[in-house]
């Protein structure tokens, strides 16, 4: 019946499915894990690494209060209320456990320091020390390679197989494939004594399915992601009667470079220092637009909005967070000015437009509060005016699937006709859907992987045979 | 180049006003001498501008201290006294404006940078005419204030009525509500009769939305490229609308700029083609380098990664965006990392140099790897090549191999120890041989050749055959050695007893006391290491064959 069988098979080896893996090895189960593409780690391993921990120690420490209920209010209120509010609480609840975890379990290390990040209420996120989700996965790689955990690249699935019964008890997949090519490699019938846990990620990087769910990304809109952001996984499971939540919410992330490809090392430099420390202008007019910390989905629709050519400004003090401005530097993603007048000039603005700007959003400090766009004046802003300046060219690009296959709290899989669990299906990470609603917060990925990539490890391993 | 147009115009400058005043001057009537002023103003501004970076505004024009603007100003405003036309105006400075044009285009240099240049003169002729206007028409509402009754413009004529009506530029002014009152002769040309009394929006083909695009801008450096249809060709013309002072209307400036566009035209496809070359080239260097079964790095002479293949990602298990900008040392064992910069140092162009260096895969797990690195100068900066290529399963092989040879050296020297020991044995053996033959059957030969009873010489020889069939079959008895000790009587009664006959019988048959036979079974039992055994003699004796039978 079977080439080969274990008690646990996990689909990816991005953060969720290494979670996954990792939980249920220790549970004592019999883990492998299934990955496409030729080297592990997934989209998760060219993410930001930026983890949200709400009511840290840190956080404590540094005198802002906070809590996994606050953290919540900030998800439901980005995610306008769409939400599954049981699958959001439970990200919230363990999110702080999910990056001590991390830190103390699996030995990542964190930059010192919390960090402000758009569409949160207070800072709360920690950023890893390499500034770079690789900073998490090489670690959890470590720890597969401790427990004896098989990660077999090259190797993708199909199909999955079930009972009468419609358990779900193994996987087909191809061992040696190449992606994208469908038909290369050959074909395996892997038995899931247990159950199989589905942590393929998301879509981003698969236009002719996410133009399905919105023709607007067409591929004429680049993405962050990479190429092996596809949808076959999710499809799969549809096929078997998993229930699709909310696949038409695909966000586009407002910090991207539009002077390099991908992710990149901009996107950091944005989110880090050109949004929180810095303001964001339209260089067609030398005018703010949006609240640079407001939530990524008000953020790109105002860069959307008009025929806009945004542009991130921010001071040399303010540049100081940006953990990647060496490699943004080197490759010209962003680029230094002696004046604000040399940055305009250079940007194309209208003379004096972006003097103007700079200095009525200096003047905000002076009162108090950003009239104009209700930009949140935490501790620790500054006015810009510390030479030299910095400015990076702005263009969205898909970032997230908020969509995905409809979980319990338990991570199984809920059948569409019967909204019950289909027996031995599991999922974790961006392939579900239904934690952020409208628009996921930055920072609150890796949580949703994590805590739901161990629940739905420790859930496989102990399922009853 | 701009700095060059510039001091080229300052030394042309002569020739230039020489060859403007023998244009202006070739009909013949008098040049009003405000004229002159003009025109070695407009150089000098023209020079001065070139070195700066940007475009001439009209607050330039008007902040600028300096001679040549106030000259322009003080002679413009003359002619304004002088009642001569706004577009006599106009004409008279694009005359100026055409020397310089020409001067520009008959100047060596690649032509794109020239129509870049000649774009940004069009954009200063542009700015100085609506100056100009500005100061004209500033000067009319003076005089007007101050004469009851101003002369009419077109009262007067002057040689710049017909420059005005010969100019290429296009000219039309329109009232408060965008109807065009007036249009230079040119005008009439391209658009025809239907040119007066008609909205300039409509005869332009402008819709609203345009409008509001070059309302936004109406002045400084605002040009608009428009495009007019012609019945079945069309032009293009920058346009530039220029408030005119005194009503509400508008001084609508027009410039064919079609062989511009022609040009720019020829020039993006002539860039599209190359882009389309260079995206082959590359695309077909991106096969190559992905075809490559071996890991390929370009690292920069930080030494930090700029590109990688596929086989690289999966050698190192990233994906190229975290290879890049990652110091390539990070995939080598910390202990190896001197040696990969080994590698780099001191590396000549096109020099390539090898290592086997332990390389680390993204889970910290380590595997040797050769590494090849390879220098090559790029844009002034130092690059390296570097191959990986994953040797552990070559390396696994090599050590079986290792090992297996090793077992079987280790065989060799056991089968020679075994060779070595059935040697010594064999000379042991031959060794044995000859002892015997020396010390039991050379003797017992002896011993049988100078017996003289046959039936003792018989028992010797039978003896001696016994230990030669030993030797043959390698059995060879070592008790009967014990035999050859007995004296020749000893084994005369050792026959008997064997035989099972008592003393006194063997004494009568060897003619001896039953006393002296039993001393002499005494001695056997002694020579024979017997005694205080307990062992029947007879008994023991009948196991040895070599003893022969009784002699009869």
């Amino acid at each position: 019946m079977w080439d080969v069988e274990h008690d646990v098979v996990v689909i990816g080896s991005g953060f969720a499915g290494l979670a996954a893996a990792i939980e249920a090895r220790e549970a004592g189960a019999d883990v492998v894990v299934l990955e496409k593409m030729r080297n592990p780690g997934g989209n998760s391993i060219v993410s930001g690494g930026l983890v949200a921990a709400p009511g840290s120690h840190e956080q404590r420490v540094a005198g802002i209060e906070d809590s996994p209920a606050c953290l919540l209010e900030d998800m439901l209120e980005a995610g306008q209320g769409l939400n599954d509010p049981d699958l959001a609480a439970l990200v919230a609840d363990n999110a702080c456990d999910a990056h001590r975890w991390t830190r103390d379990h699996i030995g990542v290390e964190y930059r010192a320091g919390i960090n402000h990040i758009g569409g949160h209420s207070v800072p709360r996120t920690f950023a890893t020390a390499l500034p770079a989700g690789v900073a998490i996965v090489r670690p959890l790689l470590a720890r597969c390679r401790e427990l004896g955990i098989s990660i077999l690249q090259k190797t993708c699935l199909v199909d999955l197989v079930a009972d009468e019964a419609g358990r779900v008890t193994g996987v087909v997949a191809r061992e040696n494939y190449l992606f994208p090519q469908a038909d290369s490699g050959r074909e395996r019938r892997i038995g899931a004594r247990r159950g199989v846990i589905l942590a393929a990620g998301g879509f981003g990087a698969d236009i002719p399915f996410r133009c399905l769910q919105d023709p607007r990304l067409d591929d004429g809109v680049e993405t962050t992601n990479q190429q092996g952001a596809t949808s076959e996984v999710l499809r799969v499971a549809l096929a078997h009667g998993a229930t699709p939540v909310h696949l038409s919410w695909i966000q586009l992330g407002p910090w991207a470079s539009d002077d390099e490809k991908g992710w990149g090392v901009g996107s950091l430099f944005s989110i880090l220092a050109g949004f929180p420390y810095g303001i964001m202008v339209d260089a067609v007019t030398g005018r703010r637009f949006v609240n640079e910390l407001s939530d990524r989905k008000l953020r790109v629709d105002a860069m959307l909005a008009k025929d806009r050519n945004p542009i991130a400004v921010v001071d040399a003090v303010g540049v100081e967070h940006a953990s990647t401005l060496d490699q943004c530097l080197k490759r010209g993603v962003v680029r230094a000015y002696d004046t604000v007048e040399d940055l305009a000039r250079a940007a194309g603005m209208p003379a004096g437009a972006l003097a103007a700007t700079v200095k009525r959003y200096n003047q905000a400090f002076e009162q108090g509060i950003d009239e104009e766009y209700g930009k949140p004046l935490l501790h620790g802003l500054k006015p810009l005016v510390h030479p030299p300046f910095y400015a990076i060219r702005l263009t969205p690009k898909v970032h997230h699937c908020m969509g995905g296959l409809r979980v319990d709290t338990r991570a199984r899989v809920l059948h569409v006709m019967t909204d019950e669990p289909i027996a031995g299906l599991y999922a974790a990470g961006e392939i579900t859907g239904g934690v952020h609603g409208a628009s996921r917060l930055g920072s609150c990925a890796i949580p949703d992987c994590l805590v739901f990539g161990r629940i739905a490890g420790a859930e496989a391993a102990r399922a009853l045979l | 180049m701009a700095t060059r147009f510039s001091k080229l115009l300052h030394a042309s400058r002569g020739a230039l006003l020489d060859s403007w005043s023998r244009r202006a001057g070739s009909r013949g009537s008098e040049l009003d001498p405000q004229w002159p002023r003009i025109a070695s103003a407009l150089m000098d501004i023209i020079a001065r501008q070139w070195e700066f970076e940007g475009d001439l505004s009209m607050a330039d024009l008007s902040m600028t201290p300096g001679t040549p603007c106030r000259e322009l100003r003080d002679a413009s405003s003359a002619l304004a006294d002088a009642a001569v036309g706004p577009g006599t105006l106009v004409a008279g400075l694009s005359q100026v404006f055409d020397v310089v044009e020409d001067f520009l285009v008959g100047l060596d240099g690649a032509p794109r940078r020239q129509l870049v240049d000649l774009k940004r003169l069009r954009v200063m002729r542009d700015v100085v005419t609506a100056w100009v206007l500005n100061v004209y028409d500033m000067r009319q509402a003076d005089s007007e204030l101050s004469r009851p009754s101003p002369p009419r413009p077109t009262s007067r004529t002057s040689r710049f009525d017909q420059l005005y009506s010969a100019t290429t530029d296009i000219i039309m002014l329109t009232d408060a509500d965008g109807m065009i009152r007036d249009a230079n002769p040119e005008a009439l040309i391209r658009f025809g009769g239907r040119l007066l009394g008609s909205p300039m929006a409509e005869v332009l083909g402008l819709g609203d939305e345009d409008l509001v695009v070059i309302g936004h801008n109406p002045s400084g450096s605002g040009v608009h490229e428009i495009c007019v249809e012609f019945g079945n060709h069309r032009r293009h013309f920058g346009l530039r609308m220029l408030p005119r002072g005194a009503d509400e209307g508008l001084m609508v400036l027009l410039n064919d700029i079609t062989c511009l566009i022609d040009q720019r035209e020829a020039l993006e496809i002539e860039v599209a083609r190359r882009t389309g070359d260079l995206a082959r080239s590359e695309a077909m260097l991106e096969s190559i380098l992905e075809s490559a079964g071996e890991g390929v790095l370009v690292v920069d002479d930080d030494l930090e990664i700029a590109r990688a293949n596929q086989r690289a990602s999966e050698i190192l298990g990233l994906p190229w965006p975290s290879l890049v900008g990652t110091p390539v040392g990070e995939f080598v064992a910390y202990a190896d990392r001197p040696r990969l910069e080994a590698l780099t140092h001191d590396l000549l162009a096109h020099e390539a140099r090898e290592a086997e260096l332990q390389g680390v895969y993204v889970d910290g797990r380590e595997f040797s790897a050769a590494f090849t690195v390879n220098r090559f100068d790029h844009d002034g900066r130092r690059w390296y090549g570097i191959l990986i290529r994953d040797i552990s399963e070559q390396k696994h092989l090599e050590q079986r191999l290792r090992n297996e040879r090793q077992q079987s050296e280790e065989m060799n020297v056991t089968l020679r120890n075994v060779l070595n020991t059935i040697e010594s044995e064999r000379e042991e053996a031959d060794h044995l041989l000859s002892a015997r033959i020396r010390d039991t059957i050379l003797p017992a030969l002896d011993k049988a050749q100078g017996q003289g009873r046959a039936e003792i010489r018989t028992s010797y020889m039978e003896l001696v055959r016994s230990q030669l069939i030993g030797l043959t079959d390698g059995s060879a008895e070592p008790l009967d050695e014990e035999l050859l000790r007995l004296s020749r009587t000893e084994l005369e009664i050792c026959r008997f007893v064997r035989s099972g006959v008592a003393s006194k019988a063997i004494g009568e048959a060897l003619n001896l006391s039953v006393e002296t036979v039993q001393t002499h079974r005494k001695n056997i039992r002694r020579k024979l290491g017997l005694r205080g055994r307990g062992v029947n003699l007879h008994n023991y004796l009948q196991t040895k064959r070599a003893l022969g039978s009784t002699g009869d």
